[in-house]
């Protein structure tokens, strides 16, 4: 909030160091007055243009984290007793594409778009190709 | 500087009136981010499962099992993720919700056919409800979704569906 008000409030032209203390006030007062108001004006506008912004994108990396779980668990459930690697890379999978991992804001840019490939999905293609590989599945 | 009475109600108005705008256009774009938050999050959700569906039938499918009704319901699961649309787009939203239905079922069968098939091997059977759980694991827990700090505001599914 803080930051905010110092954006908004905060002295941003020479000119305005020459105007008048008086003016100076009257300006601070009125304007706060009707920024308050103005954030409280709008409440609901524009929540749902911004779901439907970033649901498909929300959704293509649920679908790709999805297929390397489904796969990894496919594997480990067929060949997960014999290979304890397989096994490790199905939980560690699990752990390391959980939802709040996967949509971190580290990853996204301020206004939560994705400029590149997803990193932690990048990885974890490549680890679940080298089981495709091994066990002759179709890679991703 | 003087100023009469008149030109000095003008500018009080004036003032508020870019006090408002800029309070409004902040708070434009702060719900436009919420919501977009959201629905990264409801996106991320609602298609993981199918991206399984997806990963599994591709592993069975290399078994080459040689049997055309599991083929066939293979074939028909994959068609059906295909088809369907990453929006949320209304028509779109009614239509998903009757392909899952759809998907849901066919899966179930490929599942009871795969541990028909492999039942020499004794493996422990993998169920639909433990393959959903899989899915409720990695996406349903969203306690702070995209904080990274533990602190920060946590909100539940439910809590953020019933405000939307």
């Amino acid at each position: 909030m803080s930051n905010a008000w110092e954006d908004v409030w905060g002295s941003d032209s020479d000119a305005e160091v020459e105007q008048s203390p008086d003016l100076l006030k009257l300006r601070d007062e009125h304007s706060k007055r009707g920024y308050l108001d103005g954030i409280v004006s709008s409440k609901e506008d524009n929540l749902q243009q911004g779901f439907d912004d970033g649901f498909p994108t929300g959704a293509q990396l649920g679908k790709q984290v999805g297929t390397i779980i489904g796969i990894l668990l496919g594997l480990q459930a067929r060949f997960g007793d014999e290979d304890e690697d397989l096994r490790k890379a199905y939980i560690n999978a699990q752990k390391e594409l959980q939802i709040n991992k996967v949509l971190s804001k580290s990853i996204f840019d301020p206004n939560f778009d994705l400029h590149e490939k997803h990193p932690v999905i990048i990885k974890w293609t490549e680890i679940a190709n080298v089981y495709c590989k091994k066990y002759h599945v179709a890679s991703i | 500087m003087t100023m009469d009475f008149d030109d000095s109600l003008t500018l009080e108005e004036q003032y508020y009136q870019d006090g408002y705008r800029e309070g409004q256009n902040e708070n434009l774009k702060q719900n436009f981010l919420e919501g977009k938050q959201f629905g990264l999050q409801v996106g991320f959700q609602r298609f993981i499962i199918l991206g399984q569906m997806k990963g599994l039938c591709d592993v069975v499918d290399s078994y080459n099992f040689q049997n055309p009704l599991f083929e066939k319901n293979i074939h028909t699961v994959r068609t059906l993720i295909n088809g369907l649309e990453m929006n949320n787009d209304d028509e779109n939203v009614i239509g998903f919700e009757k392909v899952l239905v759809k998907l849901k079922n066919k899966f179930r069968t490929i599942l009871i056919a795969l541990q028909r098939l492999i039942k020499d091997e004794k493996k422990k059977p993998l169920t639909f409800e433990m393959f959903e759980d899989v899915s409720r694991a990695i996406a349903g827990d969203i306690k702070g979704f995209v904080e990274d700090d533990e602190s920060a505001k946590t909100k539940s599914t439910q809590d953020q569906a019933q405000s939307w």
